[in-house]
């Protein structure tokens, strides 16, 4: 199994266990640094996105660059935004999502115009922020989109309308108890087209899926997501393709509806207020490079920012991959990071009261 | 009595018992300096700084212990996780009970069975466990299967229910209960039930009378540290409940990490603390009583 974003920290035994790992990586890593600098710390996930990133960027990094890297897990942002306050930033690379760097954009520095070497190659997501910001490029992308179990008779939902209605397709639907990217999927399913989706309506979001609740069930992370597929809790779940990937790759019986899917990607940033700023950017300069880009989508799953990268990457598992053509073509349009960045909290609020009230 | 209250006062409140053991030489009481200088700057200190944010961040003032104790999702969560806390207690108190009894007087042999028993549970993580109630409870699993072979359940079983919440807390909480009520028993002198069944007590009268009151204080110790432990689970909840199982611990992680509106975050730790330190605050009265009484 690859990949665990959003790993939401020690629920999952995979982030427990990496931590412990890492906890000893780390040392012996840092020792393995040939003088070449301060050391860095990449902060991802964990479970198995830290081996991921370990192996296909901070191992070679250090290799190429001489400076040592420590890696730890899971991101939190209450600990990031407690080193920002107490002007202490000790995280160098965390494996953010674009809506806290959207919502944190003064935070970053202006990376140089060489950052990557040929802009244009950087796949743009459809309705999605530029690949190439000032203060970021695009780090990896992923899509929500509609899992199934394939071994169940009757067919599966190829449209959020019909994932959500239970009385055409009996059963069980997997959902994310979070509303990010859930809020948009209940809104297509009500009938808002995609151009319309933005400022969303977070209350008839809300009653679409009440309307459905009693054939919800409902995972905090990724680990869970995939305990419930492979289970066949339910036969078909809102999920991140690619850890329903990491699940086909190791034979169990799931497979992708790509109708619709909803794109979604971060940026590799680094704090002006970090001492190692210089390094950081270094890093980032170094991951965005085509073979590195495709070494770290093989990796963690998800899909590189890079057209070349992606022709790195295996024709016989590119179908996995959210920026495959023929999956970036099925794509409704991609998360308004500036509209989360904006209204997380007060969604959070209102997802809170209606899932966990 | 003193004698049965005190490893239950020491144990439960976490302090070394400095007041307690007033029979030791003077020098022996500053031994418990380096541990009381490492938690109070390492576990105490830092606590605090955590706590002060739910009146420091802004808006400073009561505004987040307001929003706390007011807004419905929180207090319905309180309200639950004090509920569930308090379920789990009961339920681990009427298998505990018994099985402490018995695992006290049976014999030496059958007793190391028992303990060893309720011993192992305690080495596994609370996330294996969790993660296994998950396989047991859910679809397709053991328990699920066998129930609905007997018709008592249905196929999806009880994973992400709060009866299945309730059944991985419970097993954390038996152990617990089992040690501090064995340890009560254990020191009953056992001329008492006796001569009380040859004064004519019936079996049920001798337990009532006799055995339950002697109990008492390993009941009380036992049900405290279930009532106290559940009420701040995190992992059991996250993993075996649904969102409707949500729980104090939970709400305060999902502020603090995710929303990162530390002021409600540290608010609700605050309220959490407070409700613990009453439920040792009642519990010490209620030994205190004890001991006057007897």
């Amino acid at each position: 199994m690859t990949t665990s974003r959003r790993t939401f920290l020690m629920g999952s035994l995979g982030v427990a266990a990496t931590s412990a790992l890492t906890a000893c990586g780390g040392s012996s890593g840092g020792s393995s640094g040939s003088g070449g600098g301060q050391e860095l710390t990449m902060v991802t996930w964990g479970g198995t996105t830290d081996a991921g990133f370990k192996s296909a960027v901070a191992e070679p990094f250090t290799k190429s660059t001489g400076i040592p890297v420590r890696m730890t897990s899971p991101v939190d942002y209450g600990k990031y935004l407690a080193q920002v306050k107490n002007k202490r930033i000790t995280w160098n690379w965390v494996d953010f999502e674009g809506w806290f760097e959207v919502q944190h954009k003064d935070l970053w520095v202006d990376l140089p115009s060489d950052i990557v070497s040929n802009p244009s190659d950087l796949i743009e997501l459809p309705g999605a922020l530029k690949p190439l910001q000032p203060w970021g490029v695009a780090s990896g992308s992923y899509s929500f989109a509609i899992a199934y179990r394939t071994d169940q008779s009757g067919g599966h939902p190829t449209s959020w309308a019909e994932f959500f209605d239970p009385s055409q397709l009996p059963g069980k639907r997997s959902v994310y108890n979070w509303p990010y990217g859930m809020i948009e999927v209940a809104l297509l399913a009500d009938g808002v087209p995609y151009d319309q989706l933005y400022p969303l309506d977070v209350d008839r979001a809300i009653s679409k899926l009440d309307s459905v609740r009693s054939s919800l069930v409902f995972w905090n992370s990724g680990a869970e997501l995939q305990q419930q597929l492979t289970a066949g809790t339910a036969p078909f779940a809102f999920a991140w393709n690619n850890r329903v990937a990491a699940l086909g790759k190791n034979g169990v019986p799931v497979e992708i509806e790509w109708a619709e899917n909803l794109q979604d990607g971060g940026y590799d940033v680094a704090a002006k207020a970090d001492p190692l700023r210089e390094e950081a950017v270094k890093l980032i300069k170094f991951a965005a490079e085509p073979k590195n880009a495709t070494a770290r989508a093989i990796a963690t799953g998800y899909s590189p920012n890079s057209k070349t990268a992606l022709q790195g990457i295996p024709s016989a598992d590119r179908h996995w991959y959210n920026v495959d053509d023929a999956n970036l073509s099925a794509a409704v349009g991609s998360i308004n990071l500036q509209w989360w960045a904006d209204n997380f909290d007060a969604t959070i609020k209102k997802w809170n009261d209606w899932a966990s009230g | 009595m003193s004698i049965q209250t005190a490893p239950a006062g020491t144990g439960l409140a976490g302090q070394p018992a400095t007041t307690a053991g007033t029979s030791q030489p003077r020098g022996v009481n500053l031994l418990v300096l380096p541990a009381t200088l490492l938690l109070l700057l390492v576990f105490v200190v830092p606590a605090i700084l955590m706590l002060a944010y739910s009146v420091t961040e802004p808006p400073a003032g009561l505004h987040h212990l307001h929003e706390a104790l007011t807004a419905p999702l929180t207090r319905t969560i309180l309200l639950r996780s004090v509920t569930v806390a308090a379920e789990v207690t009961v339920l681990s108190l009427l298998l505990g009970l018994p099985f402490a009894m018995i695992a006290a007087e049976t014999s030496a042999k059958y007793r190391a069975v028992l303990l060893g028993a309720i011993g192992c549970t305690l080495f596994f993580s609370v996330i294996v466990r969790a993660y296994a109630w998950l396989a047991l409870l859910g679809t397709n699993g053991p328990v699920t299967d066998a129930l609905h072979a007997l018709h008592l359940g249905s196929t999806t079983g009880y994973a992400h229910t709060r009866v299945g919440t309730i059944i991985a807390m419970v097993q954390y909480g038996v152990p617990y209960m089992v040690l501090a009520i064995y340890d009560s028993v254990r020191r009953i002198d056992p001329q008492l039930p006796k001569a009380a069944s040859v004064n004519g007590a019936s079996a049920f009268n001798t337990f009532r009378w006799v055995r339950l009151p002697l109990m008492l204080p390993g009941i009380a110790a036992g049900s405290i540290i279930v009532f106290v432990t559940t009420l701040g689970y995190y992992v059991i909840p996250q993993v075996v409940g649904s969102p409707t199982d949500m729980m104090i611990g939970q709400l305060i992680s999902q502020q603090i990490n995710q929303a990162t509106n530390w002021g409600l975050g540290a608010a609700l730790a605050t309220l959490l603390i407070l409700v613990s330190l009453a439920c040792f605050g009642i519990f010490r009265m209620l030994t205190r009583l004890e001991n006057r009484l007897s």
